[in-house]
């Protein structure tokens, strides 16, 4: 079995960083003092991904308030909507609204993503929110929301083509959130708008649940052909059986919990892991390790190495 | 005619927050002291900058710090007022740091670029000290008007921790990881009523306190029934047997699920509620021109006929464009009286009485930094509220 490591959201900032967010809120720092301390706590993060012996490296997302606000402020004729709790966490995101033609500001994508500083010869991870999460959460109507998006989305990621080595991870919990799950007749327009995003490159697409199981999506996610993304904390293993056709991305690691992530822990989806036909396999957490302070979200990073080498075993 | 409140926290002083990091008090800084002081009217506060000075005296300097806040609210108006929790360094820590069976980790990000001490339950939940007397005492020392003590909820505690503790003596029992957190946050949430909350209500009523208001933020952060009747269970636990007024506060929530349970909140006399925040800045009273408001036919609807503090303000950082209005000063949003009047009078028509409605910031104003802000804000709400029909 081929296993690759990643990280799959927003990683947690670490105290230097926090203090340099306050201090340059005061007034207290400049822009560019308060730009290294951002850069520098970047390098760290790519130091702690090598350390891990990661392939799909991420910069961390660690200026990003939220994974909606790149559509806010880097889209023209988008708008900045009203705070909303982010699903079942103390964290909150700002509504898109759309208020006009729709333009990708080329320049302000890379003040969103540092891949300059991640090593060249690896492969890159674009993370961003996919098209029916951007959807639901901007209180667009279904379609139509769908096709706004996953134009943004594409824009977006063409924009960063230049950079080489891309990998995409669309994450998606609407699909998998009780609340928001999609109905069955819209699985075909879903079906649609992914394979037109990835168009000849599913191999370089994960569409990347969390918060939810993936029981009642499961007949959409095993037709898609990209990566399928679990967060194991919310499907039980059994289930995973279900998508023994894809090519699973497995969220192995607890984002709500402090406790370091051991291979017995994660045991029961290794043994459900053999009916997958598809021998390659990518561990990543299920979702942004911001909710945990930076020393336990690196400790459990470090652990995806362990749990890699015990599935390998 | 409406009554005004405010709900929680007010930025610090600089120079309460230098005295608190043990930084140097600049000049500036007791200028700022004068300046306020004469303002307010507060009678000798020449003495406080003799002991900051002195560097002594340090239940006095925090008597200070109280006096200058509730001397704030007063100046401005307001009808029901309280420390602006100038004395806690946050809600969330504040509290746990005085509760044992915690540990803080750090900080996480919680809204932009704020961020808690996260803590996490690594034995049984008790109360180490009192969390609110000693501020409710100075507060009811130094006050004029009535006082209101916003008390972290502990569901919300509970909540925002992360539970080592709990969740590993259940997991072994439980069908699922995710029913291990669950059944967890249960054990902790009803551990800390008990073992925290009561004794602490008990102590601030028997201290004097007539109005608790209880903040949950988190009150519909997991809307399944069996969650949100928890929280419920919590608040009703708390305040049961106690006979003085209780209140909720919440905000950036989800109303269509609160106001399901809010018929079934006992001895709650009134919700605090976030609007401002998802409204227009048109004038109007009208269901178009007052989309933030409208949620709250869903609270009468399902059959809650207690009353309502009506978020009025924007607490957060504004960047869109103010309109004709309202106005931006240094990132904050100003609202117009006439704006916050329509908004309490489309509020107060739904409601269908005006005396269960009263104005308040959608939550506490500490995330602005400077009085100056603070005070134009509150005046405004205060002249809106007092302006005739």
């Amino acid at each position: 079995m081929n296993i690759m490591l990643t990280v799959s959201g927003i990683h947690s900032r670490s105290r230097k960083l926090i203090e340099a967010t306050r201090r340059f809120e005061k007034g207290e720092l400049d822009y560019r003092e308060f730009e290294n301390i951002f850069l520098n706590d970047v390098k760290n993060f790519v130091r702690l991904q090598e350390k891990a012996e990661i392939e799909i490296f991420s910069d961390g997302m660690l200026n990003w308030h939220d994974l909606l606000r790149p559509l806010i402020e880097c889209v023209d004729g988008v708008k900045c909507g009203p705070y909303f709790r982010w699903f079942e966490t103390n964290t909150f995101y700002r509504q898109p609204i759309i208020v006009g033609k729709l333009a990708v500001k080329r320049e302000c994508i890379r003040k969103f993503f540092k891949f300059d500083l991640l090593p060249q010869e690896k492969k890159k991870l674009v993370i961003l929110p996919g098209p029916y999460t951007c959807t639901i959460l901007s209180k667009i109507k279904l379609p139509d929301g769908l096709n706004i998006f996953s134009k943004i989305i594409k824009d977006i990621i063409k924009s960063l083509e230049e950079y080489g080595g891309l990998f995409v991870l669309l994450q998606e919990p609407c699909l998998v959130y009780k609340k928001y799950c999609p109905d069955k007749r819209l699985f075909s327009n879903l079906k649609d708008v992914y394979s037109r995003l990835y168009s000849d490159r599913p191999e370089k697409y994960i569409i990347h649940t969390y918060f939810g199981s993936i029981e009642n999506v499961s007949e959409l996610l095993s037709e898609l052909g990209c990566w399928v993304g679990v967060d194991i904390i919310e499907t039980s293993s059994h289930i995973l059986k279900k998508l023994r056709k894809s090519k699973i991305v497995l969220g192995v690691l607890d984002s709500q919990s402090p406790i370091t992530e051991t291979p017995e822990m994660v045991n029961p989806y290794f043994r459900n892991i053999n009916e997958i036909e598809d021998k390659n396999l990518i561990l990543c957490p299920n979702t942004d390790l911001r909710y945990l302070p930076r020393n336990i979200a690196d400790k459990k990073v470090l652990a995806l190495k362990k749990i890699r080498r015990a599935m390998v075993k | 005619m409406y009554l005004t409140q405010e709900i929680g926290s007010i930025p610090k002083p600089k120079w309460f927050i230098n005295y608190i990091k043990k930084a140097p008090i600049s000049e500036k800084e007791f200028q700022e002291i004068a300046f306020w002081g004469e303002f307010l009217e507060i009678e000798n506060y020449r003495d406080l900058i003799e002991l900051l000075k002195q560097d002594q005296d340090h239940d006095e300097i925090r008597r200070w710090a109280v006096t200058f806040v509730v001397r704030f609210f007063e100046k401005i108006g307001l009808d029901t007022i309280y420390t602006g929790e100038v004395l806690r360094k946050e809600m969330y820590e504040h509290a746990i740091a005085k509760i044992g069976g915690f540990k803080f980790l750090g900080e996480v990000q919680s809204l932009d670029n704020r961020y808690y001490n996260i803590a996490s339950v690594v034995g049984e939940v008790y109360r180490k000290k009192p969390i609110y007397l000693k501020e409710f005492k100075i507060a009811k020392n130094v006050s004029r008007k009535k006082l209101k003590v916003p008390i972290i909820g502990p569901y919300t505690l509970a909540d925002w921790s992360l539970n080592q503790y709990y969740y590993r003596r259940l997991l072994k029992r439980a069908s699922s990881i995710k029913e291990a957190k669950k059944r967890a946050r249960e054990k902790l949430a009803f551990s800390l009523v008990e073992n925290v909350f009561r004794k602490e209500v008990r102590e601030l009523i028997e201290n004097g306190a007539e109005w608790i208001q209880v903040d949950e933020p988190a009150a519909t952060t997991h809307p399944d029934e069996d969650e949100m009747l928890l929280f419920v269970e919590c608040f009703n636990e708390l305040t049961k047997g106690f006979h003085i007024r209780f209140s909720l506060h919440n905000c950036y929530s989800d109303y269509h699920i609160l106001s399901k349970y809010a018929p079934i909140l006992k001895n709650c006399y009134q919700l605090a509620l976030e609007f401002a925040n998802r409204d227009t800045l048109n004038l109007g009273k009208d269901d178009e021109n007052r989309v933030g408001y409208r949620e709250l036919k869903l609270f009468i609807e399902n059959g809650y006929d207690g009353n309502f503090g009506v978020g009025v303000l924007h607490v957060l950082d504004f960047d869109g464009n103010p309109g004709r209005f309202a106005s931006v000063e240094n990132r904050s949003l100003m609202e117009s009286p006439y704006l916050i009047r329509d908004r309490l009078d489309y509020a107060s028509k739904i409601v269908g009485d005006p005396s269960k409605i009263m104005a308040n910031p959608d939550c506490g104003l500490r995330t602005r930094r400077d009085w100056k802000i603070v005070w134009k804000k509150l005046s405004n709400m205060v002249l809106a509220a007092k302006m005739e029909d």
